[in-house]
């Protein structure tokens, strides 16, 4: 086993504060009750903020208690007002549901008599419920009339509660809280559409004439404060210290050792992760093991039911978690971690959000699991309390996971990431507009969002959609103001869905046996993993693509068993349309992005061998959307002491590096991105040229030399999602941590971890790439001697 | 290239498939497009196209629509007077139909709106009410949303005549018409008017008497194929029901009230069908089953007098659906009536204790060819029991038994029976153990 970084965090004292004296007393008591005598420090210091009308973001490591920093305020605002109404937002239903159960027990308490008070309890009038896709229809009149606390999700109160706003009067008429959980879930797509959602749920309070305070609690992000208000568009108080005790903890990261140095393979990561499960399950210690997929959440599974399982009819030691499962099989694996049955419990990221399952000894991760804040989140599942701990963190060959095993003070000293959105992108924006417009007639003077919602409005009137009225032409009318009101049949909600940026998209259609739909894919990633002969995996089970219907939007699909999966080979050509900004090597600005699938490649399961490949020919995809990109001076590449082939190469695996390395800065997952080269390529294998104009590659190989290739990393959605501005901003960040990752990697020549296997770049692309960066950091580097932290480039 | 907002967002428009408004050519035909702004503008325009009048009522103001159909006049089989006298003075049948008391006056109510959707954006323009007034016409009043901001007005118009009202009655009003109408209450935060009528939805009750199984229920039971087929009115260049919404929209952007007046129409004669129809209803509940021609009315009779108890009427009805039914050579959709006929017969006689009568019912539901499993299960398991424990005859109990296991899918069920052929067989043997010739 090859640690590459053993960390050890003290333990942390609680620290305690009082209640807040404005807190209502039958609210302590029933508190008291259930043991809770005082508050921890950032308990208090929410609480008193939502007490006195100010919006709170407090940020929470996994069990310091921050239900009770949202619950107590909301609870308190009921007993003072039995007419107040709040309402919860869950990323998922699963955890609305772990809450509905602690909520109902809050509410027990308050109804509970009390000895010697003449005072009955009110909780037992205290309506808490879920209102999902799940309620059903008969139980919705009768939440409506008797919810005090609405638990719901963002799609829900989108496409079923703000469409329908007079049904839900009495709640938006006191309306005196918001609730946003797991804030940080709602950065790039789901975020943008959040705040448009908010957007229109402000306009309905506005009507109904309430003002709600927003309560949000995140996971550690780097910028909560600035995410909560971005979301709202309403100032924010951070409360960031948290006063919950922790225990010891430790923090190792394993990277399994390379077994062949030539291709940079390594052993893998699951059979690793199995090994050191096992240790401390033969320990008798009690831990969590998080997987990257469903599938090796399978292969986990069973590994260490093999090891451990006793015999058959016994109960299960070892389970699996993941979504998918029933929601009462999913409870009974939740009381049997907190009751010490399940000795380990395989797990995808269902586990890293809040749900309860008690204070394990150990959280064991098989794969980085993407970001700073999710690393953290996931290995605070071990260690609750006081107790010591340990969270384990093992590394497969992705590049992205050898970066950070590798730079450990990256992960442990750096900030976490911050999570963008950009709510003013006009697909999304425009949708939204037309939920609101539908909802409550525009003012003329009204606005939505950064764009001139007026000129939206008016080119939806060209279109029938809304029609303006007033002032002038409305004499006897005794509306004061002119006034946009929907006029079509459609319900626009259903037209948008909040987790990605059109509802355009391909449907998996089943015909093995009786043909039924079993999935569905988003309109951009469509041909790249539904071209036929591809694989799809849903669950587990393999399907192979028959045939897709690109006109209808539908990939016939059959099951099949195979031992190989299959990657799309993507060329996409990038136009300028628009510099926002462009200064030394680096710009960011509007492009336009043409994509086709031209192939594909068969990749072996396990052991990432290529077993064939083949010839595709589908139709183009074009978007608009954001792009940074950074240029290399052709001056630059003219100092590479390579051959032009080399030099290309050398670009190449840059890319491929650098891409890596802004999905981790951008804390976006890997198909929010794409990249795509800009280079003269008098060998036409590298892919399209950049220029729209510039025709056909006609260059030779003098004139290549002489260009500047760029190097696009775009926003992966029509419109953009915000990340090009940021990016351009850590573009020397960007650089360095490209630098790093490609230096310390161990391998000889480039492989997966790096510049790119072998085989699809060339010898020299690892030195050519490497001896790039080193030029482009230098001249900064001579400007910036006093940042110490910055290795110099080797010469 | 442009980027300029207005042509980013027309990008952003045509991806997201929105309908282009076909107002314009689905009205064109009428030769109106022309001179559309001209006429708008012309005062008087809406009084002269659509025949009504601006009234102005406790500070509210709104356009209103009157129009009074005589008693002599006709519509399908009846006459105005005809249909009149039959709703006024049927009120106890009216009762009976709806399953709760209904006062007088009956106020029928049927609305036009912007869309079939749901939700705060889809609104009903038009809210059409009538009733049968003192001299037997039929009068409708129509309410008129003519700018978005008339609506608060026309709904307290609305509010003021269901109040003068003592049961609403409409035709698929429970489920769309008036939550629709209640939405728009709440939005302007004033109290729901309908909350407290009795409501009676014909369509309900249309679906009972008249709905095949051997055809949508949309196409036999909508209020026009009930009126052409059931009440003897064909309609003439009615408007389609989905080009409602655009003609609406167009008037609301031309001022053009022109497209507007066949759909004043449409709803006028909507509102008619529905009286007519519930006359119709209420004659049959009046006349009872030997005035029906069709086993299904029959049928339908026989259920809705048996809500209320009144049982010998009740038996009479179903009987009458058997022998409508009973031909050689009857279709499966008129077999299911037959079915369900003894069915109810069986249970009602079983209720009364007639044990026998019912065991016979029972019996012959098992000898109709086609009967569905569900029902033949219930059957034999009703003869079981009826066999063990009244007839007392363990052979015949054993074979119904033995035919439930059989007919029977759901494996609790199964058990249950597996359950009672055990009994069966135990008291079989104690019984032989009995009847053993003694030595």
């Amino acid at each position: 086993m090859h640690v590459t970084a053993l960390r050890r965090l003290p333990a942390v004292p609680a620290r305690f504060a009082p209640f807040p004296d404005a807190l209502d007393q039958r609210l302590r008591d029933a508190l008291a009750s259930r043991g809770i005598t005082g508050l921890y420090t950032h308990q208090a210091q929410s609480i008193s903020h939502a007490l006195a009308g100010r919006n709170v973001v407090v940020i929470t490591p996994t069990a310091s208690g921050k239900t009770l920093c949202y619950n107590a305020p909301v609870l308190h605002s009921i007993l003072q007002d039995p007419a107040s109404r709040a309402l919860y937002l869950f990323p998922t239903k699963a955890l609305a549901q772990d809450q509905l159960a602690e909520l109902q027990t809050m509410c027990e308490a308050l109804a509970a008599p009390r000895q010697g008070s003449a005072e009955t309890g009110s909780g037992d009038d205290i309506g808490v419920f879920t209102y999902d896709g799940d309620t059903p229809q008969d139980a919705r009149r009768t939440i409506r009339a008797r919810a005090h606390l609405v638990l719901s999700n963002p799609d829900m109160v989108h496409s079923g509660i703000l469409p329908h706003h007079p049904r839900w009067a009495k709640l938006f008429e006191n309306l005196r809280y918001v609730v946003i959980d797991e804030l940080h879930a709602y950065r790039g797509v789901f975020g943008s559409h959040l705040c448009n959602v908010l957007r229109r749920l402000r306009r309905i309070c506005r009507h109904y004439g309430s003002n709600p305070v927003f309560l949000c609690s995140s996971a550690t992000i780097a910028n909560p404060r600035e995410l909560a208000e971005r979301l709202t568009e309403q100032s924010f108080e951070l409360v960031a210290e948290s006063g919950a005790p922790r225990g010891e903890k430790f923090f190792v990261f394993v990277n399994p050792p390379v077994v062949n140095h030539q291709l940079g393979i390594r052993r893998s990561y699951l059979g690793e992760t199995r090994r050191i499960a096992s240790e401390f399950l033969k320990r008798n210690l009690q831990l969590i093991v998080f997987a990257q997929s469903r599938l090796s959440t399978e292969i986990l599974t069973t590994y260490l039911k093999e090891d451990f399982e006793g015999q058959p009819g016994a109960p299960e030691r070892i389970r699996g978690y993941r979504g998918g499962y029933l929601p009462t099989r999913r409870r009974e694996i939740e009381k049997g971690l907190r009751d010490g049955a399940v000795r380990a419990v395989v797990s995808t990221n269902a586990l890293e959000l809040g749900i309860d399952i008690g204070a394990l000894d150990v959280s064991v991760m098989a794969g980085y699991p993407g970001t700073i804040a999710a690393t953290w989140q996931r290995a605070g599942r071990a260690g609750r309390r006081a107790s010591r701990s340990a969270a384990v963190l093992v590394a497969s060959s992705a590049p992205l996971d050898q970066f950070i095993v590798r730079n450990p003070s990256y992960f442990f000293d750096a900030s976490p990431e911050r999570a963008l959105i950009d709510p003013d992108n006009l697909h999304i924006l425009v949708a939204h507009l037309k939920c609101a417009a539908f909802e409550l007639p525009f003012a003329t003077t009204e606005s939505f969002g950064r764009p001139d919602a007026q000129e939206i409005l008016g080119l939806l009137a060209e279109q029938g959609l809304v029609h303006r009225t007033g002032p002038s032409g409305d004499l006897d009318g005794p509306a004061a103001e002119g006034q946009w009101t929907w006029t079509s049949e459609s319900y626009p909600a259903d037209a948008v869905s909040l987790r990605s940026v059109s509802s355009d998209n391909f449907v998996i259609v089943d015909t093995t046996r009786e043909t039924r739909v079993i999935g569905e894919t988003d309109f951009t990633s469509g041909p790249a993993t539904l071209h036929p002969k591809a694989i799809y995996i849903i669950e587990a089970q393999l399907y192979q693509v028959d045939r897709l219907d690109f006109e209808g939007r539908k990939a016939f699909v059959r099951e099949i068993d195979c031992d190989y999966y299959t990657t799309a080979i993507t060329y996409t050509r990038v136009t300028m349309l628009d510099t926002f900004l462009e200064e030394r090597t680096r710009a960011h600005g509007e492009v336009h992005v043409v994509s086709r699938v031209v192939g594909f490649k068969k990749i072996k399961f396990y052991t990432n061998e290529n077993v064939g490949s083949g010839e595709l020919d589908l139709p183009e995809q074009q978007m608009h959307t954001t792009a940074y990109w950074l240029t290399i001076p052709a001056e630059t590449m003219a100092l590479l002491p390579y051959a032009p082939d080399d030099r290309r190469d050398g670009v190449v695996g840059l890319s491929y590096a650098i891409r890596q390395v802004a999905q981790l800065l951008l804390m976006c997952d890997r198909h929010d991105i794409g990249i795509s080269i800009d280079m003269e390529d008098p060998t036409g294998i590298a892919g399209f040229t950049g220029k729209g104009s510039s025709g056909p590659s006609n260059s030779t190989l003098s004139a290549a030399s002489e260009k500047s290739p760029r190097i696009f990393i775009y926003d992966n959605y029509p419109g953009g999602i915000g990340f090009s501005e940021p990016l351009s901003r850590m573009h020397d960040e960007l650089l360095d941590g490209t630098r790093h990752l490609i230096a310390e990697c161990e391998c000889g020549q480039g492989c997966p971890g790096c510049v790119g296997p072998i085989g699809d770049i060339g010898p020299l692309a690892k030195s050519a790439a490497l001896r790039i960066l080193d030029l482009l950091l230098a001249p900064q580097l001579a400007v910036e001697t006093d940042h110490a932290h910055v290795r110099t480039a080797r010469a | 290239m442009g980027t300029s907002l207005a042509d980013r967002i027309r990008d952003v428009l045509q991806t997201q498939t929105s309908k282009p408004a076909a107002v314009a050519q689905e009205v064109a035909g009428s030769g109106l497009a022309g001179d559309a702004g001209r006429e708008a503008c012309a005062p008087g325009h809406l009084e002269r196209v659509l025949g009504g009048e601006w009234r102005q009522h406790g500070g509210i103001r709104y356009f209103v629509v009157e129009s009074r159909r005589e008693r002599s006049s006709v519509h399908g089989r009846r006459t105005v007077g005809a249909l009149a006298d039959l709703v006024e003075g049927s009120l106890e049948e009216a009762a009976l139909v709806a399953g709760f008391s209904v006062a007088a006056p009956l106020l029928f109510f049927d609305l036009e709106t912007t869309g079939l959707s749901g939700g705060a954006g889809t609104y009903p323009f038009l809210v059409g009410c009538a009733w049968f007034d003192d001299e037997g016409a039929f009068v409708t009043r129509q309410f008129v949303v003519v700018r978005f901001s008339d609506e608060r007005s026309v709904l307290g118009a609305v509010a003021a005549e269901l109040s003068r009202a003592g049961a609403l009655v409409s035709f698929n009003g429970r489920s769309f018409d008036a939550p629709l109408l209640e939405t728009r209450y709440l939005y302007h935060r004033l109290g729901w008017a309908g909350a407290t009528l009795p409501h009676l939805d014909m369509l309900h009750v249309a679906r009972r008497f008249w709905k095949r199984d051997d055809a949508a229920v949309e196409s036999n039971c909508s209020l026009v194929a009930l009126e052409h087929h059931l009440l003897g009115h064909r309609r003439q260049r009615d408007v389609p029901s989905f080009e409602i919404p655009a003609r609406y929209f167009q008037f609301v952007r031309t001022g053009d009230a022109r497209p507007l007046a066949a759909v004043f129409e449409h709803n006028r004669l909507d509102l008619l069908s529905l009286a007519a129809l519930t006359g119709h209803v209420l004659h049959l509940v009046r006349t009872g089953p030997q005035g029906v021609r069709a086993a299904r009315e029959a049928l339908a009779l026989g259920v809705i007098y048996a809500r209320t108890g009144l049982e010998a009427r009740s038996q009479e009805a179903y009987q009458r659906a058997i022998e409508l039914s009973s031909a050689p050579s009857a279709s499966p959709a008129l077999s299911v009536i037959h079915i369900e006929a003894l069915r109810a017969l069986a249970v009602a006689t079983r209720r009364a204790r007639r044990y026998d009568a019912a065991a016979g019912y029972w019996r012959r539901m098992l000898d109709v060819g086609g009967c569905p499993p569900h029902v033949a299960r219930e059957a034999s398991e009703a003869l079981a029991i009826h066999h063990e424990h009244r007839a007392r005859d363990l052979v015949a109990a054993r074979t119904f038994a033995l035919q439930s296991l059989i007919e029977g899918s759901r494996p609790a069920r199964n058990e249950a029976v597996r359950h009672r052929l055990a009994r069966i067989e135990r008291k079989m043997e104690k019984s032989e153990v009995w009847s053993l010739p003694e030595v």
